[in-house]
């Protein structure tokens, strides 16, 4: 079972997952990131809140890169929240955590910073994880 | 009125059978029909002489010959006396009470002049003075037409009854025909003719008197004037009455024939639908010459009528009955083709499509049937079907020759038409063998070409008719849309199997000192190209580079950018040095692809392998956010070797590090894609880490590469069960050789 919900926390748009993000469920996810990130207008910080993801694999993985190359493409951020130590695992281990940045709380993500950016393929890890903006 | 040439009683009445035609006619004595008439008579005595009588009474009892008085009744009439005639009188004369006797039947005459007559009696007393009875008076009304009408209209009836129940044409027909020659006190004999189709000629219908061979010989007379009563008054749409077949010149032709079967004169009515088109003729025939009264023109009528609501009634419910039986056939048809197209689009094959194609012709559409084909510029008989094995050969070893205007399924190819005819086909064939008698080849098109025949063949009297050819140019056109199908989606296949084929390395090479195995399943049923990819090469000095890994998405592009891994792999590694850099290399690859070729991320494993002077091997690896690899060690523990590394391919620059490993003789390194991992189960159920290093632990002894291959995966698909595969899987297993080997 798995389901995604949007909102908004000013700027940032906030998608909140719950339940096992795997090869079923996967497209109800791509579906609200399409709906989203396509287009000009789009949010500049998505956040993805984690704390109810029970379980992620290669095609999560893939739907999150994805939402990672849509953003990227104009400038705009994504920031893992809240993940569980399964989810975690995975992310680690495909390296995704070199170039997502991962926090404890939505809270802390949201406070990151407005996630302007300056070219794509720059990235400071160590910057990012820190809650104080840049 | 009606037209009636030479003799005529009297034209300008139209009787009803029951009214007196009183037309004044002397003359035809015994004819009872045409004179209703008083009798009188005065007995006298016991004995009943006949003191004084009518001319009418005379010709009751038997004709002018005996007109006599002075003799006693019983005398002058002998046959009256069995008829309890004369039993009356004596009542009458002993009681002196009247009496009277409505609808007494005498028979007079005897032998074949012998007729029924009905009469109404009165017999009164005769009185002298004294009030003694001296004798009887009778007075008769003759009441023979009254009867003999009441009995037709009751036989109208009847007849009528009969038609409104649908009782069968024959049967009503020929009831009528009897009922006539029952009812009519001389001897008619009575023929109903019914006219064919296009009203030209008259077709026996009933004649239950007439003799068979006469019926034989009129049966399909045309129309015409002249021919005979019935053909005349078919083509005229009138009565016609010949008094006398012997002298009339409407029965030149057929004198001989009524001679024969002692016909002297014959009256035709025709029979006339509501529209006034012709149904049939209605024919009373006499031995003797006779005209006929007003009255039997009437009867005749009356029965022609009866006769033309037997035979439209009749018509209607055939004409019903074959639209129904048209309707039973097209709906039967379209159940054929209904089910005829499930068969033939259920096979994605596209021989076995034409196969079907001939075991459905036949022998539902005709006892033979061949489907031939167009390969390579040669016509080949891809299926037959015959009612025998050995019809079967026959017709599967005839070769019908491409480009020969002699050969129906040539021609048929070259036209793109179909073909039929009556007869065997030309040219050279099994045709006398298999007794064929007539063929239909039709085409199965491809955009407008043909590219294959259906040839039915029929053998004995059938003959392919207009709906069978519909039929088998539908079945030909849902053969060749399937066939078609099946060869592109075959051809799909084909070119994605080759298109793979080019794409992953045929076999493993042989590394000196090291055992190699592979696995790889694609998902999907060849028609989706995997993106879990693999690769071993050579490098220098004995050093061999391997990489596993995994493009996210399937399809061409997958597919593609596989081959770009793989190749800037294969270009890069002679000329770097390090791992690290190779793959470094394949992610700028990846970054630089333009977005048609995609923009999926890549996973992979690579590294480089050195034969160890011990006899096992070192290797250095680098993994760019694949699965771990696995450590089987010589006790056959299995762990994964953890080592950091991110995915390529999504414009962050991955961080990468190297990571070695020495393998002991024996000992291997495992790769595997997450296809592997994540195979599921129908619980939903995922096959996981744990279990893949708990299943590579729990191998038996001393396993070559492809045990270690051959136990996982029988692992895999054993968890599987009967839950799809729905993810490419691929494995690689580098093992130094066990020190026996070396």
């Amino acid at each position: 079972m798995f389901s995604v919900r949007v909102g908004q926390a000013g700027q940032a748009s906030v998608f909140v997952l719950c339940g096992e993000l795997d090869y079923e469920s996967a497209v109800q996810l791509q579906e609200a990131a399409d709906r989203m990130l396509t287009g000009e207008g789009g949010p500049n910080v998505v956040v993805i809140d984690c704390a109810g993801l029970d379980f992620c694999d290669s095609s999560g993985i893939n739907c999150l890169v994805r939402m990672y190359q849509s953003l990227s493409a104009h400038g705009g951020v994504l920031r893992m929240a809240a993940m569980p130590a399964p989810v975690t695992r995975i992310f680690t281990l495909t390296g995704l955590d070199q170039a997502i940045a991962v926090h404890a709380t939505v809270h802390e993500a949201l406070a990151a910073g407005s996630g302007v950016r300056q070219s794509r393929g720059e990235d400071a890890p160590s910057s990012l994880r820190s809650a104080s903006g840049r | 009125m009606t037209r009636v040439p030479r003799q005529q009683p009297s034209p300008g009445t139209s009787p009803s059978p029951g009214g007196p035609a009183g037309d004044g006619t002397e003359g035809d004595v015994g004819d009872l029909f045409r004179r209703p008439s008083a009798v009188f008579a005065s007995l006298a005595g016991p004995a009943h002489m006949v003191e004084a009588a009518n001319a009418a009474f005379f010709t009751v009892i038997g004709g002018a010959e005996h007109a006599r008085t002075g003799a006693p009744l019983g005398q002058l009439a002998p046959e009256l006396a069995g008829q309890g005639f004369l039993r009356l009188l004596d009542r009458v004369y002993r009681t002196g009470e009247r009496r009277t006797a409505p609808a007494v039947r005498l028979l007079l005459g005897d032998g074949p002049e012998a007729r029924e007559a009905f009469f109404d009696f009165t017999y009164e007393p005769r009185l002298d003075s004294g009030g003694n009875v001296v004798g009887v008076r009778v007075i008769g009304v003759d009441t023979t037409r009254t009867v003999h009408a009441q009995r037709i209209t009751a036989e109208h009836r009847a007849l009528l009854e009969q038609i409104a129940r649908q009782a069968p044409l024959e049967q009503v027909l020929e009831g009528m025909a009897r009922a006539i020659e029952d009812l009519v006190p001389e001897e008619v004999l009575v023929s109903v003719l019914l006219a064919g189709p296009d009203g030209r000629h008259l077709r026996h219908g009933a004649a239950p008197s007439l003799p068979d061979f006469y019926n034989q010989a009129i049966d399909g007379i045309a129309t015409g004037e002249g021919v005979g009563s019935c053909g005349t008054a078919a083509h005229r749409r009138e009565p016609v009455v010949v008094a006398d077949i012997a002298t009339h010149p409407f029965w030149d032709d057929f004198r001989e024939l009524a001679d024969r079967a002692r016909l002297a004169a014959c009256w035709s009515t025709p029979i006339l639908a509501r529209d006034g088109s012709l149904l049939g003729t209605f024919a009373v025939y006499h031995r003797v010459p006779r005209a006929p009264q007003d009255s039997d023109l009437a009867l005749a009528r009356v029965f022609a009528e009866t006769a033309a609501l037997a035979i439209e009634r009749h018509r209607t419910e055939e004409a019903r009955k074959a639209a129904e039986a048209k309707e039973r056939a097209a709906r039967a048809d379209l159940a054929f083709l209904l089910e005829a197209s499930t068969l033939l689009t259920s096979d994605l094959d596209h021989t076995q499509t034409l196969r079907r194609l001939a075991a459905l012709c036949s022998p539902k559409l005709a006892p033979l049937c061949a489907v031939d084909i167009v390969q390579s510029g040669r016509v080949r008989r891809i299926a037959t079907a015959a009612p025998t094995a050995a019809e079967q050969e026959a017709l599967a070893a005839h070769i019908p020759v491409y480009d020969t205007a002699d050969d129906a399924v040539a021609r048929v190819l070259a036209s793109g038409l179909t073909e039929v005819a009556r007869r065997a086909p030309t040219g050279p064939g099994p045709w006398r063998d298999l007794s064929v008698t007539g063929y239909l080849c039709v085409p199965l098109l491809d955009r407008g070409r043909a590219f294959a025949t259906l040839t039915l063949l029929t053998t004995g009297a059938d003959t392919f008719d207009g709906h069978t050819v519909a039929l088998a140019e539908e079945l030909a056109r849902r053969a060749a849309s399937a066939a078609l199908n099946a060869r592109q989606y075959n051809q799909r296949v084909t070119l994605a199997r080759d298109l793979q084929a080019g794409l992953l390395l045929p076999e493993v090479p042989a590394l000196r000192g090291v055992q190699a195995a592979t696995f790889y399943h694609p998902a999907g049923e060849g028609l989706d190209i995997g993106g879990d990819f693999y690769d071993v090469f050579p490098l220098a000095d004995g050093t061999w580079a391997f990489l596993l890994g995994d493009v996210c998405g399937r399809g061409a592009t997958a597919a593609t950018t596989t081959g770009l891994v793989r190749h800037t792999a294969r270009a890069v590694a002679p000329l770097l040095p390090e791992p690290e850099a190779v793959v470094r290399a394949v992610d700028k690859a990846l970054r630089d692809r333009p977005h048609s070729h995609g923009t999926g991320f890549v996973t992979l494993v690579y590294g480089h392998l050195t034969p160890a002077p011990d006899g096992g091997a070192d290797i250095t690896f680098v993994r760019a956010g694949h699965t771990l690899p696995v450590h089987i060690d010589a006790r056959h523990t299995a762990r994964p070797v953890t080592g950091e590394g991110s995915l390529l391919g999504i414009g962050a620059v991955p961080h990468l590090k190297a990571h070695h490993l020495h393998l002991r003789p024996s000992e291997s390194l495992l790769l595997y894609t997450d296809g592997i991992t994540e195979a599921r189960n129908d619980d939903g159920e995922q096959f996981g880490e744990e279990r893949l290093v708990r299943t590579l632990t729990a191998t038996g002894p001393a396993p070559t590469a492809d045990d270690v291959i051959k136990d996982l995966t029988h692992a895999v698909r054993a968890f599987s069960g009967t839950h799809e595969i729905d993810d490419d899987q691929a494995i690689l297993v580098l093992r130094a050789a066990p020190p026996t080997d070396l």
